[in-house]
C-alpha cells in the first residue's frame, strides 16, 4: 500500500494531498494543467521534498518530516514513467531495460528479462537504439526499464499524450497487463478523460494543488461533490470534437454554419474555436466567428497561434489547445475550424477534411453540404437549391452517436 | 560581378595568410640532425610535458565537478561569476603573469606566508604548472559544461529512480553523453597550455631545464641559433595539427546514437 500525506509551497499556492492507494489498485489523478499533479509526482519520487508530512511505500517510510528522515530518489523503488520516456540515448533497447541490474548478477535476471521482453513486445528491437524506436515503442522500453528493477510503486505521468489515438489504446491495456502482474499500487496523471475512465478504479481530482474529491471511480464520476469537480471531470466524457481543415474559400465556414443550426435545433449546445489571428472583431460580418455565433454557437472562441482570447468573456490570456478545449468542455459538440490537423494528436477528433482546393463553383461547395432542407446564398447573392449529400447527414449521425455514447453508461 | 566567387577569393587570400608562414616552416634549412642531442630541446620537451601532464591532472580533477556546477546550477544565476571565468582567456598573457606574481610572489599577499612557510612558488615547476593552469582552466570548464548542459537532467533523475546516486548517474549517463565535448576541452585546455609564453615567462621566469617550456625554448634559440629555434618551432606545429586532427574527429564521431 502507498500513503502519502504532504504540503509543499510552490508560489502563489500551497500543495497538500492526503492520498492513500491500495495493492493491486490504480489511482488516476485528472486535474488541469498546472494543478500540481507533476509536483506531486515529483514529492514521492525525491525530486523535489515536502514542507511537511510523510510518504510511505509499503512497510517503508520514504519521508517523515517529524522524524527527518528523507530517502534518497535511488533508495525508493519506483518506477516513474514520464512523458517522453527518458531512455538513454547512448544505450541500445536491451541495456536500457537492464539498466537498474548491476553486470555481474544480470545473467540471474535473464529469464526475468525474456518474459519483460515478450510482454512489451520488443524482441526484435534488442539492439536498436532509442533513435531507431518509435513513440510508442521508446514507451515500451521505458515501462520495461522500471519493471525491470521490481518496484514498489509505479506512477505515469502523462506517458501517452504523445502517442496516437490507436497506440495509446494499446498502451492503455498494457498498463492493466502491468498492474495485473506486478500487483503493486500505482498513480497515473492524466487529462484525458477515456484513459482516467479506462484505467482507473480510484480516482482523485486535484485542483489548485487540492485534492477535491477522491474515491472509487464510478463514485466520483456519478456523485462529483461541487461544481468544479463536475467541471473537471466534464459532462459525461466531455464534448464531442470535430475539426474542420481546409483552405480558405474550400466551404469550411459554411458547413460549419449548417452544422451549428442543425445541432442547436436539437437542443444540444455547441462552441467553437475558430483558429486565426486576424479574426478577433467578432461584429465585423465577413468573419467567420460573426458567422458561428450568428448561426446560434453557445460559445466562440478566437485563437491565434500563441495567444488565444476568449471573446465571450473577454479575457486575454495564453492558453495551450488543451486549456482552450477545457474552457468548453460544457458543451456536447465543439468545432474546431482552421487548425493544422496535427495539433489534434491529443484529442479524439473527428477530422472533417474540407476541400483542399478553394471552391469557386458553388456547385461544388453545395456538393459537400447535405441533404436536409438547407438554403444556402452565394457570393452573387443567389439563393441556391442545395442538393443531396450523403457525408453531410452522415456526420451528424456519427455526432449525434458519439454524444448518446459518451452520455451514457458504458 | 559574381559575389560568392569574389568572397570565395578573400577566403583564399586569408587561408593564404595563414599557409605561407607554415610553408617557410617546412622549407626552411633545418636538418633533424642537427637537433638531435640539442640539450636545450630535450630539456624544454621534459619540462613541457611534465608541466602540462600534472597541468591537465589538476584542469580535469577540479575542473570537471567545477563544469558541472557550472552546467547545472550557476549557468544562469550568477552573471559576474560567469564573466570571471572568461577574464583569463581575453587577459594579455603578460599581465595575468604579473597578477600571479603580485599573488604568490614573495611579496604578494598570498606568497608571502607561504615564504614564511619555506615555500616558494615563483621561477619553479610549480609557477610553470599554474600559468598553464590560469589560462587552460576557463577553456575546459566552459567546453565540458556546455557538454554537460547538453544533457537534459531528467536523463540523471531517471538514473536515479533506477537506482543510481547522483555521482553515479552522472558517470554512467551524463559523462558518456557529454564525452566528445569533455576531450574537446581537456585537448583545446592542453593545446593552450602547451603554448603558454607570457604568464610563464613573467612568473616562473626561463630557466633552462627547470621552467624553459618549448615555446621559450624557441624565444631562447631565436638569438644564438636560429636553426635550433625552427627545429623546434617544426615540432610545436606537428603536435598542433595532431590535436586540430583530433579534436576534429573526436567532435564527428561523438553522440553516434544521439
Amino acid at each position: 500500500m502507498f500513503k502519502c500525506d504532504v504540503t509543499k509551497e510552490i508560489g502563489p499556492i500551497t500543495l497538500s494531498c492526503d492520498l492513500k492507494v491500495e495493492n493491486n489498485r490504480l489511482l488516476v489523478i485528472l486535474g488541469p494543467s498546472g494543478c500540481g499533479k507533476s509536483t506531486l509526482l515529483n514529492l514521492i519520487t525525491g525530486i523535489m521534498e515536502p514542507d511537511t508530512g510523510h510518504i510511505s511505500i509499503g512497510n517503508v517510510t520514504a519521508f517523515n518530516k517529524e522524524n527527518k528522515l528523507n530517502q534518497n530518489i535511488s533508495e525508493r523503488h519506483i518506477g516513474y514513467i514520464q512523458q517522453s520516456g527518458y531512455l538513454f540515448p547512448h544505450m541500445n533497447v536491451k541495456q536500457n531495460i537492464l539498466y537498474s541490474i548491476p553486470k555481474k548478477v544480470r545473467p540471474e535476471h535473464d529469464e526475468r528479462y525474456q518474459d519483460l521482453m515478450k510482454l512489451l513486445n520488443l524482441e526484435e528491437h534488442e539492439m536498436s537504439y532509442p533513435n531507431q524506436l518509435s513513440g510508442g515503442q521508446k514507451q515500451r522500453v521505458a515501462i520495461g526499464r522500471a519493471l525491470m528493477m521490481s518496484p514498489r510503486l509505479m506512477l505515469w505521468d502523462e506517458p501517452f499524450s504523445a502517442l496516437d489515438h490507436q497506440i495509446r489504446k494499446e498502451m492503455r491495456t498494457l498498463v492493466k497487463k502491468v498492474k495485473k502482474e506486478l500487483g503493486i499500487p500505482m498513480i497515473f496523471v492524466t487529462h484525458d478523460l477515456d484513459e482516467a475512465y479506462d484505467l482507473a478504479d480510484d480516482l482523485a481530482v486535484m485542483d489548485f494543488g487540492k485534492i477535491l474529491q477522491n474515491g472509487d471511480r464510478s463514485t466520483v464520476m456519478s456523485f462529483p461533490k461541487t461544481s468544479r469537480v463536475q467541471d473537471i471531470i466534464g459532462k459525461g466524457m466531455g464534448p464531442v470534437v470535430i475539426g474542420f481543415s481546409g483552405v480558405s474559400g474550400s466551404g469550411k465556414t459554411t458547413v460549419i454554419e449548417y452544422l451549428i443550426r442543425d445541432l442547436r435545433q436539437l437542443g444540444l449546445k455547441v462552441g467553437t474555436i475558430k483558429h486565426d489571428g486576424h479574426d478577433f472583431d467578432m461584429d465585423h460580418r465577413g468573419k467567420d466567428s460573426y458567422r458561428h455565433r450568428q448561426a446560434g454557437a453557445n460559445r466562440v472562441i478566437v485563437s491565434s497561434s500563441k495567444k488565444y482570447a476568449i471573446l465571450t468573456t473577454n479575457e486575454n490570456e495564453e492558453m495551450t489547445l488543451e486549456a482552450l478545449l477545457s474552457e468548453q468542455r460544457d458543451m456536447d459538440v465543439v468545432i474546431f475550424e482552421g487548425f493544422k490537423h496535427s495539433v489534434f494528436k491529443k484529442f479524439e477528433v473527428i477530422r472533417g477534411e474540407v476541400s483542399q482546393e478553394p471552391v469557386c463553383d458553388p456547385d461544388a461547395l453545395l456538393g459537400i453540404i447535405s441533404d436536409l432542407d438547407l438554403k444556402i446564398v452565394n457570393s452573387q447573392s443567389e439563393t441556391v437549391p442545395v442538393y443531396p449529400m450523403d457525408a453531410y447527414s452522415e456526420l451528424v449521425a456519427y455526432i449525434l452517436d458519439r454524444i448518446k455514447e459518451n452520455k451514457g453508461e458504458r | 560581378m559574381n559575389v560568392k566567387r569574389t568572397a570565395s577569393l578573400f577566403y583564399l587570400i586569408c587561408l593564404l595568410f595563414i599557409a605561407m608562414p607554415l610553408f617557410s616552416l617546412v622549407f626552411s634549412t633545418t636538418d633533424g640532425v642537427h637537433l638531435i642531442g640539442n640539450t636545450a630541446l630535450t630539456n624544454a620537451i621534459g619540462v613541457s610535458m611534465k608541466s602540462t601532464s600534472v597541468m591537465m591532472i589538476v584542469t580535469v580533477l577540479i575542473g570537471t565537478p567545477a563544469a558541472y556546477a557550472y552546467a547545472r546550477v550557476l549557468v544562469n544565476r550568477s552573471k559576474l561569476l560567469n564573466v570571471l571565468l572568461d577574464l583569463p582567456l581575453v587577459l594579455p598573457p603578460a599581465v595575468a603573469g604579473l597578477l600571479l606574481l603580485m599573488t604568490f610572489g614573495r611579496r604578494g599577499w598570498i606568497g608571502g606566508a607561504l615564504y614564511a612557510l619555506g615555500i616558494q612558488i615563483p621561477f619553479s615547476l610549480t609557477a610553470v604548472i599554474m600559468a598553464q593552469i590560469f589560462v587552460g582552466l576557463p577553456i575546459y570548464i566552459k567546453t565540458a559544461a556546455e557538454g554537460f548542459a547538453s544533457v537534459d537532467e531528467r536523463l540523471e533523475l531517471t538514473a536515479m529512480t533506477l537506482g543510481d546516486t547522483r555521482l553515479k548517474a552522472f558517470i554512467k549517463v551524463t559523462l558518456p553523453l557529454s564525452a566528445s565535448s569533455v576531450l574537446t576541452g581537456a585537448i583545446m585546455a592542453w593545446a593552450r597550455g602547451l603554448a603558454e609564453f607570457g604568464a610563464t615567462i613573467m612568473f616562473a621566469g626561463n630557466l633552462k631545464g627547470v621552467t624553459q617550456t618549448l615555446p621559450l625554448a624557441i624565444y631562447s634559440a631565436m638569438e644564438t641559433d636560429l636553426g635550433a629555434a625552427l627545429g623546434i618551432a617544426q615540432v610545436m606545429v606537428v603536435i598542433s595539427m595532431v590535436l586540430l586532427v583530433s579534436v576534429h574527429f573526436i567532435s564527428k564521431g561523438g553522440r553516434r546514437h544521439v
